[in-house]
């Protein structure tokens, strides 16, 4: 199930609130721990047995190692662990990846054989290492009740699109937990922006970059030089607003509950260099490879050669996340390179007002290498944006896009910023003085959650819109 | 900071505020979610798109297992939600503050066109029959949306009239033109073989630099190559005629179909080729049906057109305005030639005519008994076309090769047929399953 879908707005979150707030404080977590279950084998029951599966190697190899009283089982059991979680990752997101490479290679295997790739299994096999390994680090204790753990790693909020939570952010709440009146109104509103973000600005975004940047050589080949141009700034903006968005509703329905869990995004596209976007963007997987791979291997405080030793072995693996296909490793590698650039040679060298431009430019050509997973249409865009190879510098079909979207395009530019936020600071500030500013606030707070929702569910019931046109009446 | 400042007072009506927000926020949610519960009042079929919204999906082993059960469940809770027009309407209005709509613009994705060969090279570059792509048929759903595509995806808009911007498939060309001859070869003596195509409105009433700027194929250069290519065919003029005529109402601003208007002077054309006398258009009995707001304005909603609409002539063959047609369930309707359609809504103005697309339409025409007949293949184009041919046999057939499963040669021998006129919008025969499609109907 998608956040983004009339059924889960209406359907599923409706009961999951209502049965939530009516019943026993006791059954609570239950409750939500059924609501995620369910939520989970919507995408074919079968993949729930391993995420079930995932945790229960995950409760069982915690508990041994927190039980051990040597280091070497300690450490065996850290490496079960390992091995069940990775492997499985390795099987179900990269098998395919490597065999076609080995075939391409060397001729064999004959058959590849079609794996699915199981929702979320990137994300709850993040959370459920990072789990153990904290357990083992003695950071944490581990969760001595099978279906609390399982709460933890399928929770609907988080469970398929992050953010990466840490088990010691909720470790607490699991079993202690108050919600005030603050946090159900910051839970609604955050929802509300989110389901916005995603129903209305990402959706919107997606479908100009889908109309201007076609599938297939031929087609990236009639576009326009600027229509490739207006089609991957549509898609920057979308998938910033999509993935912030699942952020966004994930927070804000934790919120409502009482968890609180840490932002995973910080206005990335305001950044003032590659490592400050990357501080900024998809927080909790940075923080992940942080904690578990770069500092463990000696981060920065080692010799040069080391920290580039380090940091490429970061960002291979950060590619790898994002997908199998080779793209998703050159656009780590990418960042790699600039990341380095940065810490060795342009320092602190581009002056002020450039920052931004030099950061949105190297994410925007990111951006073009993370889209394209045949490395032919990589080719065909990125010279096609310097004007090669393209059907001419525009067309009327970019025009037209254009301008008829052109109020959509500049609002989710400024919902990349944190103008919004900014306004609301300076509203409330003045407000303690001012009666105007201060009705101003607060009406605003009472209005733009609801209007959002109802804004986002027309734009859910429009999207349906297909017509279809018989020719038959 | 902000905390110091606020007075008590103050801090209660934030709260206040706040608590009529949640309020108003779980109200919606509830709404929406009591609404999606009425599944007695959720629409089945789509007024404004004109289709049948997604059924209720069954659960079987299988689907459940591997979660496509939960997600065609999910596609049917949306997409049949109650006051689904409705809410689509608002969100079109909302949609509208997007951007600026100017009065010319260009909707929809630019295809890349095939280099039409020369008519006059012809065979020389073209390929033989038996190297053509195979391409197998698609079933008739499948088929729809192709020719949607084909006749929507890139459209040019001006002054509330679309225009469909036309590109060549050398494939489907071959496909198209080899079934032609072929068929003409088989039926030589017994059957005469006519091939009709016509252009699309941007290519009949658009001007030479219009369409040199919107890029696309050069639909006469198409028309002329696919008649080239049909050995043993009679062709006749379209285009030539049409552009003359350019300054009369032949195309409608708001659908993708022509007049009658533009049918009758193909059929001018038609019987010249045939040695026939036309009817004059002041004799026949007209009928007109307005507003009309077709296919082009479904998909874009734009206001000029809907402050413009069309309307519909349609003219009645002076023999009969009575017919048979088989439905795809095969029973036997009877219906009109011109029916009339004012009382149905205000985007059914081109279903007038011959009952609108069926596998088979016979029209007897009373006042003749000499056993002449003929078999129109065709897709919509055709079924303003047909009117105008009733006075001239005693028997037309009428074949839409999109809902026929019969084979048009055998029937064409059974019925010992005297003309084959196959009719094509120029745009339609370009996508490859469409040929191929024609193509099997002549094996």
């Amino acid at each position: 199930m998608v956040f983004s879908s009339l059924i889960f707005l209406f359907v599923f979150l409706v009961s999951n609130l209502i049965i939530y707030l009516l019943i026993d404080k006791k059954y609570k977590n239950k409750v939500l721990l059924i609501f995620s279950l369910i939520f989970y084998a919507w995408g074919g029951p079968k993949y729930l047995i391993l995420l079930v599966g995932e945790t229960f190697a995950s409760w069982f190899f915690a508990l041994k190692i927190q039980h051990s009283k040597n280091k070497r089982s300690r450490k065996l059991y850290m490496l079960g662990e390992c091995i069940v979680l990775l492997g499985l990752l390795g099987y179900f997101k990269y098998a395919v990846f490597f065999m076609e490479n080995f075939q391409a290679l060397f001729g064999v295997p004959d058959v590849i054989p079609n794996i699915v790739l199981p929702i979320g299994i990137s994300f709850y096999t993040f959370q459920l290492l990072s789990y153990v390994v904290d357990v083992y680090r003695r950071e944490i204790h581990a969760q001595p009740v099978f279906w609390k753990l399982l709460l933890y790693s399928s929770l609907f909020h988080q469970c398929i699109a992050g953010p990466i939570v840490r088990y010691e952010t909720v470790a607490d709440e699991i079993d202690n937990r108050t919600v005030n009146q603050t946090d159900i109104y910051m839970g609604v509103r955050r929802f509300c922006i989110g389901l916005a973000k995603k129903s209305i600005l990402a959706n919107s975004c997606a479908e100009i970059a889908d109309s201007l940047i076609l599938p297939g050589s031929d087609a990236l080949a009639s576009q326009s030089t600027l229509g490739l141009w207006l089609g991957m700034f549509a898609y920057m903006l979308q998938i910033y607003l999509d993935f912030s968005a699942y952020s966004d509703m994930a927070i804000g329905m934790g919120r409502m509950v009482g968890f609180h869990y840490l932002e995973n995004f910080n206005y990335p596209y305001i950044a003032k260099s590659v490592q400050d976007f990357w501080r900024r963007w998809h927080i909790s997987l940075s923080t992940f490879f942080r904690d578990y791979v770069y500092i463990p291997l000696g981060g920065s405080r080692c010799s040069k050669e080391k920290i580039i030793r380090n940091m490429a072995v970061v960002w291979f693996l950060t590619g790898m996340w994002h997908g199998a296909s080779w793209n998703y490793i050159f656009w780590g590698i990418y960042y790699l390179i600039f990341l380095l650039l940065e810490r060795f040679v342009i320092g602190d060298k581009i002056p002020g007002p450039l920052k931004h431009v030099y950061t949105l430019l190297v994410v925007f050509f990111g951006w073009v290498i993370f889209k394209f997973e045949s490395l032919g249409e990589l080719g065909h865009v990125l010279i096609g944006l310097f004007g090669i190879g393209t059907s001419g510098f525009t067309g009327m079909d970019v025009g037209t896009m254009f301008l008829s979207n052109i109020f959509l395009l500049l609002f989710a530019s400024v919902a990349c910023t944190p103008l919004g936020k900014t306004i609301r600071q300076i509203l409330i500030r003045y407000g303690t003085r001012n009666p105007v500013s201060f009705m101003v606030f607060n009406i605003t707070e009472m209005i733009v959650p609801p209007i959002l929702l109802i804004l986002s569910v027309l734009a859910l019931i429009g999207n349906s819109y297909n017509p279809f046109l018989y020719f038959q009446f | 900071m902000k905390s110091q400042k606020v007075t008590k007072k103050q801090k209660r009506l934030i709260y206040m505020f706040r608590a009529i927000s949640v309020r108003i926020f779980a109200a919606v949610m509830v709404i929406g979610g009591f609404l999606g519960l009425l599944f007695f009042v959720r629409p089945d079929t789509s007024e404004v798109e004109k289709r049948t919204l997604t059924e209720f999906p069954k659960p079987t082993l299988s689907s459940l297992w591997n979660g496509e059960f939960f997600s065609d469940l999910s596609l049917w809770y949306s997409d049949t939600y109650p006051m689904r027009d409705q809410l689509i309407a608002a969100d079109q209005k909302v949609e509208s503050v997007y951007g600026i709509k100017t009065s010319t613009m260009m909707v929809g994705n630019q295809k890349q066109s095939d280099d039409i060969p020369d008519a006059d090279a012809k065979k020389a570059d073209s390929k033989d029959a038996k190297e053509v792509e195979e391409i197998s048929a698609p079933d008739s759903r499948a088929m729809e949306s192709e020719i949607q595509n084909q006749i929507q995806d890139s459209l040019y808009v001006k002054d509330g009239a679309a225009y469909t911007i036309y590109y060549y498939n050398q494939n489907a060309a071959d496909i198209y033109t080899s079934a032609l001859s072929k068929a003409a070869k088989e039926l030589e003596g017994e059957t005469d073989v006519y091939s009709i195509l016509v252009p699309n409105n941007s290519g009949a009433m658009l001007t030479e630099q219009e369409l040199e700027d919107l890029g696309g194929a050069d639909q006469k250069q198409a028309i002329d190559y696919y008649y080239s290519l049909s050995d043993g065919c009679k062709t006749i003029d379209t285009i030539d005629t049409l552009r003359e005529h350019n300054d009369e109402y032949l195309y409608f601003r708001s659908d993708h179909h022509w007049t009658q208007l533009a049918a009758y002077y193909v059929y001018e054309n038609f019987c010249k080729e045939k040695g026939l006398e036309p009817n004059k258009l002041s004799d026949f009995e007209k009928m007109t049906f307005s507003p009309f707001l077709g296919t082009f304005y479904q998909k874009l909603q734009n206001a000029d057109m809907a402050a413009n609409p069309d309307s519909v002539d349609a003219y009645i063959p002076m023999a009969t305005n009575d017919m048979t047609y088989t439905d795809t369930d095969g029973s036997q309707v009877d219906w009109h030639v011109i029916e009339d359609v004012s009382t149905w809504n205000e985007n059914s103005g081109y279903s007038c005519f011959i009952g609108g697309d069926k596998p088979l339409a016979v029209i007897e025409n009373p006042d003749l008994d000499d056993g002449s007949s003929c078999v129109v293949v065709k897709e919509s184009y055709g079924n303003c076309f047909v009117p105008f041919l009733v006075d001239h046999y005693q028997t037309v057939y009428v074949i839409d090769f999109r809902y026929t499963q019969n084979n048009v040669m055998d029937f064409v021998k059974e019925h010992k047929v005297q003309d084959l006129i196959i009719m094509n919008n120029i745009s339609i025969i370009a996508s490859e399953d469409v040929a191929t499609t024609i193509a099997g109907l002549l094996e």
